[in-house]
């Protein structure tokens, strides 16, 4: 079907729709800076959309690049609860994913491990795992809100939540999967159980669960926009919340960009790491 | 070697699925040092056997004895060399050797595990590829791997499941005269199972012969006369090595079907019937192709290619046994009065039709056990009972031929093929039963591209339809 293109024509494409992408945009956002129509100080004081009197104009791409670099150029400071730097936020919102993200691989992966082994535990389990697997993880926020109490900690039960499915699943399909012949190697070799789980299952599954583990911190790493949204404080997620009340639209293109980008980041970090415990027949 | 109490020791086994027996009340046993080979067609429940005796399946009765104790389960004390290889693929070589060895020697450290499977990997001759994973290794390589892994457990019984079938045929006579040359050099007793007839004679001292399925059963036991060491260069020159062979091959093609829920009379279960094709290990071990007169066989047809440069007449003087044909009319007499068709007569022998019709016209020497049946059952005295058992020939077998072209051609077509028996196959279709007084007569046809073999058959066909 498909012959292979060269890398650099498929750069080349690629810059081609950027760039007219790009003028697009800028053509159709109105240059809508307008004047000011009101006391300078009172402009200062309510932003620029509400000083104008007039419709917030689009930032064209040129505003979004100053603005990025803006927020680049100091991502971390901190001036008081509500205007911290970017890479603050991203921070905390890592932080959260990972935290949860851990957990879920803690619980997950034993656990996985146990359903896999076991067709009895794998059958009485699996009417629990469908119906809790397709519920949104942020149906579990008021529960989350009402027992433990603590909006942070919810935020990571919440990740906790959605990167649980994936993982266990996997895991339970690869323990599974492991090919009869080297489960009957360990057995006449006589490997106690936790030596053929620990030599043999682990390497062989570990492949598919490092798929589960792609798939949830993907997952992860989409909820946890809208979690901080909902809890509200700190986070990227939070940041486009409070910049949408600040109608500050560059910013949440920017935004937009930053989750795009570190969501990138910590699918291929997974993927390095899928690759180094890989096997090939 | 004590036939009372073997090493190994399979007792009334019985494996059956629901509405599916694979086998029922089956007793066998290999003696310390001893290779036995168990052969059979795919489906008549000979890895079910081997798994059994790994400890990997169990029986539903009965009871395997290793040593003087019943096994249980899998042991160490059982290594098997699986048809797939089954290394692990994210362990190099070295460790998957390692990993064996971790399991028999827990109480070794790192650096002796990795010298010992080192050294386990030199012995089958990899000790350059250790550090490579599987994948970086040919199918030849990897299942030396698996051979090291199993040897290096210095097992009391080494199980091998049809370990060469995934491999090309170059890299398989290799493996199968390094493994003949481990497990003597180990005095290690093994277990085979494989479908590969040269095979089995190349590296058993037993050949168990197993019926097809469902419900099989061992027909027979096959004593390996020829002498040791074998190996494959010189395996077909061995005296009594087409005997062998075709004894092997005759019970895969016709009786393995044929005996299929029907034994033969008077075959026991405990004492099975023990046949020796090549005859009894009494010749020294002569290497090189033997011009004396060699007695010839249980099975009649014995290939007699002839090597000419140009054509020359086979130096054969091969005459009938007389009492043979003249047995052969008279069963001939007693067959058309008692209205017997071959088939009956078969039947009572556990043997194709084919066969048993060849074995009466006198082309054929009975085993014993096979002539006592025929004897029941036509009423024969002992002396012509004892004449069944004796050659059809007396005669001289031609030398192979000298012409280094045409011996090549004659190990292809004789030795390593069976491309003469099918282009009869083809001629004549079913009806044929075999070739009497047939000359092969190989010429070597000069040509600038590459000289050519120019092969003529003639001879008479013994046609079963004719009787």
């Amino acid at each position: 079907m498909n012959s292979k293109v060269s890398a650099w024509r498929a750069a080349l494409v690629a810059l081609a729709i950027f760039v007219g992408f790009i003028a697009v945009w800028e053509s159709l956002a109105t240059s809508g800076a307008g004047t000011t129509t009101v006391d300078p100080e009172y402009a200062a004081l309510v932003g620029q959309a509400a000083a104008t009197g007039g419709q917030t104009p689009f930032p064209r791409p040129s505003d979004v690049a100053v603005r990025l670099w803006e927020l680049v150029r100091d991502p971390f400071y901190v001036r008081g609860p509500n205007d911290q730097g970017i890479g603050i936020q991203i921070g905390y919102s890592l932080l959260r994913v990972t935290a949860g993200f851990l957990l879920a691989a803690l619980v997950a992966v034993p656990f996985g491990f146990l359903i896999g082994m076991s067709p009895l535990l794998n059958a009485a389990l699996n009417p629990f795992i469908q119906v809790l697997r397709p519920v949104s993880p942020l149906a579990w926020m008021p529960l989350a809100l009402y027992t433990i109490k603590d909006s942070a900690v919810s935020a990571i039960f919440v990740i906790f939540i959605c990167a649980l499915w994936p993982m266990l699943l996997n895991t339970a399909f690869g323990v599974a999967s492991v090919r009869r012949e080297w489960l009957n190697v360990a057995r006449t070799l006589e490997a106690g159980t936790l030596k053929t789980a620990w030599r043999v299952i682990l390497p062989a599954a570990a492949p598919t669960i490092l798929t589960g583990m792609r798939i949830s911190i993907g997952i992860a790493w989409l909820v946890i926009v809208a979690a901080e949204m909902l809890v509200g404080g700190t986070g990227i997620g939070y940041w486009v919340w409070n910049q949408w009340n600040n109608l500050s639209l560059a910013d949440i293109v920017i935004a937009i960009l930053l989750i795009g980008f570190v969501g990138l980041m910590l699918d291929r970090a997974l993927g390095a790491v899928a690759r180094l415990v890989a096997w090939q027949e | 070697m004590s036939d009372l109490h073997p090493y190994v020791s399979v007792e009334a086994v019985t494996r059956a699925y629901p509405g599916h027996t694979v086998f029922q009340d089956l007793w066998f046993g290999v003696n310390r040092g001893e290779f036995v080979c168990l052969v059979g067609h795919s489906g008549c429940g000979k890895t079910t056997v081997l798994n059994i005796l790994a400890g990997l399946d169990k029986p539903d009765s009965g009871g395997v004895i290793v040593d003087g104790t019943e096994i249980t389960g899998p042991s160490l004390d059982r290594a098997v060399i699986f048809q797939g290889h089954a290394l692990m693929p994210w362990m190099t070589a070295e460790q998957n050797v390692a990993f064996a060895l971790s399991c028999r020697h827990p109480a070794w450290n790192k650096a002796q595990l990795r010298d010992a499977a080192r050294a386990a990997l030199e012995k089958v001759g990899l000790g350059a590829a250790a550090d490579r994973k599987p994948a970086m290794l040919s199918g030849g390589m990897k299942q030396r791997v698996g051979i090291a892994r199993a040897l290096a457990l210095q097992p009391k019984m080494l199980l091998m499941d049809e370990p060469f079938s995934a491999l090309d045929a170059l890299t398989r006579g290799g493996l199968q005269d390094e493994v003949s040359r481990l497990v003597m050099e180990a005095n290690q007793t093994a277990f085979m199972i494989t479908h590969d007839v040269d095979e089995a004679i190349l590296l058993a001292d037993r050949i168990l012969l197993m019926t097809n399925g469902p419900d099989s059963h061992i027909a027979e036991v096959v004593q390996n006369t020829l002498p040791r060491p074998r190996d494959r260069a010189n395996l077909h020159k061995l005296p009594g090595y087409h005997q062998l062979r075709d004894h092997i091959l005759e019970f895969l093609l016709t009786r393995s079907l044929a005996l299929r829920g029907n034994p033969m009379p008077g075959w026991d279960r405990r004492a099975l019937p023990v046949v020796r094709p090549a005859g009894a290990r009494e010749h020294a071990p002569p290497p090189e192709p033997d011009p004396a007169p060699v007695p010839p066989s249980a099975v009649a047809v014995v290939p007699r290619p002839v090597s000419t440069t140009p054509v020359t007449k086979p130096k054969r003087k091969a005459a009938m046994n007389d009492a043979k044909t003249e047995l052969g009319h008279k069963i001939l007499k007693i067959k058309k009065k008692a209205g017997l068709k071959w088939a009956d007569i078969a039947a009572r022998i556990g043997m194709s039709p084919v066969w048993t019709c060849a074995l009466c016209m006198g082309q054929m020497s009975a085993e014993p056990h096979h002539a006592r049946g025929l004897a029941e059952l036509l009423g024969l005295d002992e002396e012509e009972e004892a004449t069944l058992c004796e050659f059809p020939y007396r005669g001289a077998q031609p030398m192979p031929p000298t012409d280094p072209l045409i011996y090549r051609f004659y190990e292809l077509v004789l030795v390593y093929g069976t491309t003469w028996k099918d282009m009869i196959h083809e001629e004549f279709g079913d009806g044929i039963m075999s070739a009497i007084d047939y000359d092969m007569i190989m010429e070597r046809l000069p040509d600038q591209k590459g000289d050519r073999v120019k092969l003529t058959m003639t001879g008479k066909f013994l046609s079963y339809k004719r009787y």
